[in-house]
């Protein structure tokens, strides 16, 4: 666990600089960037399998999702505070449904048992190593071949011929 | 610009964006990789799904991060669009390995389904940006005739999703993506369209097409109204736009471009 917890911060690391470098050189996919992405896919892999022994037998109720919305939890990470959420900030959420909050901050249903620790922590560098090493590439990906799409129907409008 | 510069510059960008393409393919080209990437997106929509249909706290889903559910819809993109084109990456994935534990019941497909058919109109989003990226999101399934076979067998899609289309019809933002949601169900089955050669792109749905038909049949219905009001509003924009422009070129002489 403390190997990966070094990878996904050094992934964390990495992704930063990369965006500097984009930025700098308005390069979209250099091959070291390529390089990057596939390492970090094949670590993926091998903690996804474990994911997969530890969680997918599990229902989905014992997976401790409210760790990264209730603040009160101890495993709330408090630098994912200031993420977007699906319906707005956090702050507004908690005003919004603070009757559901405030019933969910009660302490006796706040601990976790190891496994769900286990289980957060897991998780937590997975979606970090898919946000920080694989995320932007798939979306430059897409961008090439959308811009590929666009141009090959252009090009067939130029040759379009009524029947 | 004459034609054939325009022609060859365009070839060369397609060139040039055809060369940095295949770095990433190969990537994907690993079974092994696209099942557990595969396996963990479906256990992440699903995980967000059973959130959602528990009674008591569905609106913790409206906390969850946007992250969360961005990453299992880009790499649906991913396998969907760009990696083959018409024949999906996810098609020769061994499913039986994807499918283990809690996750036996349903597919990729199938998750992100059920999540778009629930929230691709929902006013608990707040933020336009990813209110629109939403409705982006149901046009990007309704491409794909498997994807809309998916919605039709999705019990909460085959009550709810063609009221909220046509309530979608209200917001004027977002009137060019709920037109061609709405388009979608009868894609190259009728309208006067141009067929490009070797693209396969109609779409077509029976099933939602009798629903929006009884729906449009039903005139005292509130979302009935409301959207009849709002292709009005559509076409009285559009028409004054078209007078206006008819009335700047006026008086202009035509040129003969030939």
């Amino acid at each position: 666990m403390q190997f990966v917890e070094i990878l996904t911060a050094k992934s964390k690391e990495l992704h930063r600089e990369s965006l500097y470098y984009h930025q700098n050189l308005h390069v979209e996919m250099s091959e070291a960037s390529v390089q990057m992405a596939n390492t970090m896919l094949n670590v993926f892999t091998c903690l996804e399998q474990k994911f997969c022994e530890l969680v997918y037998c599990r229902p989905f109720s014992e997976f401790p999702i409210k760790a990264f919305f209730i603040k009160e939890m101890p495993e709330f990470d408090h630098s994912l505070k200031n993420m977007d959420r699906l319906g707005g900030t956090l702050g507004h959420i908690e005003t919004e449904n603070a009757f559901l909050f405030a019933s969910n901050k009660v302490p006796g249903r706040q601990k976790l048992t190891q496994s769900q620790q286990q289980m957060l922590k897991m998780f937590k560098a997975l979606i970090q190593m898919f946000n920080c090493g694989l995320l932007d590439h798939i979306r430059n990906f897409q961008g090439i071949f959308e811009r590929i799409y666009i141009r090959h129907r252009l090009l067939d409008d130029l040759d379009y011929k009524p029947v | 610009m004459h034609a054939h510069q325009q022609h060859q510059k365009m070839n060369e960008e397609m060139l040039e964006l055809v060369e940095q393409s295949p770095n990433m393919k190969l990537m994907f080209l690993s079974k092994g990789r696209r099942v557990a990437l595969t396996r963990f997106c479906v256990w992440l929509m699903s995980l967000i799904n059973d959130l959602d249909e528990n009674v008591d706290e569905s609106d913790f889903v409206y906390a969850v991060p946007v992250l969360f559910v961005d990453i299992p819809f880009e790499l649906f993109r991913a396998y969907k669009r760009a990696l083959t084109g018409d024949e999906s990456l996810d098609q020769d994935l061994n499913k039986a390995a994807t499918m283990v534990g809690f996750l036996s019941g349903k597919t990729f497909q199938q998750s992100l389904g059920t999540f778009v058919a629930r929230h691709f109109f929902d006013s608990k989003i707040a933020n336009p940006d990813l209110k629109e990226m939403m409705i982006i999101r149901l046009n990007m399934f309704l491409q794909f005739q498997d994807c809309i076979a998916t919605l039709e067998t999705d019990a909460y899609a085959r009550k709810n999703l063609v009221k909220t289309l046509l309530r979608s019809f209200d917001d004027h933002r977002w009137l060019c993506h709920s037109l061609k949601n709405l388009l979608r169900f009868s894609k190259g089955k009728g309208f006067k369209e141009i067929v490009y050669q070797g693209v396969q792109d109609s779409t077509y749905s029976k099933l939602f097409l009798l629903k929006i038909r009884s729906c449009l049949l039903d005139f005292e219905d509130e979302t009935t109204k409301s959207f009849m009001n709002a292709i009005f509003n559509a076409m009285n924009d559009v028409t004054s736009e078209l007078f206006m422009v008819l009335k700047e070129v006026k008086g202009l002489p035509i040129s003969n471009h030939n």
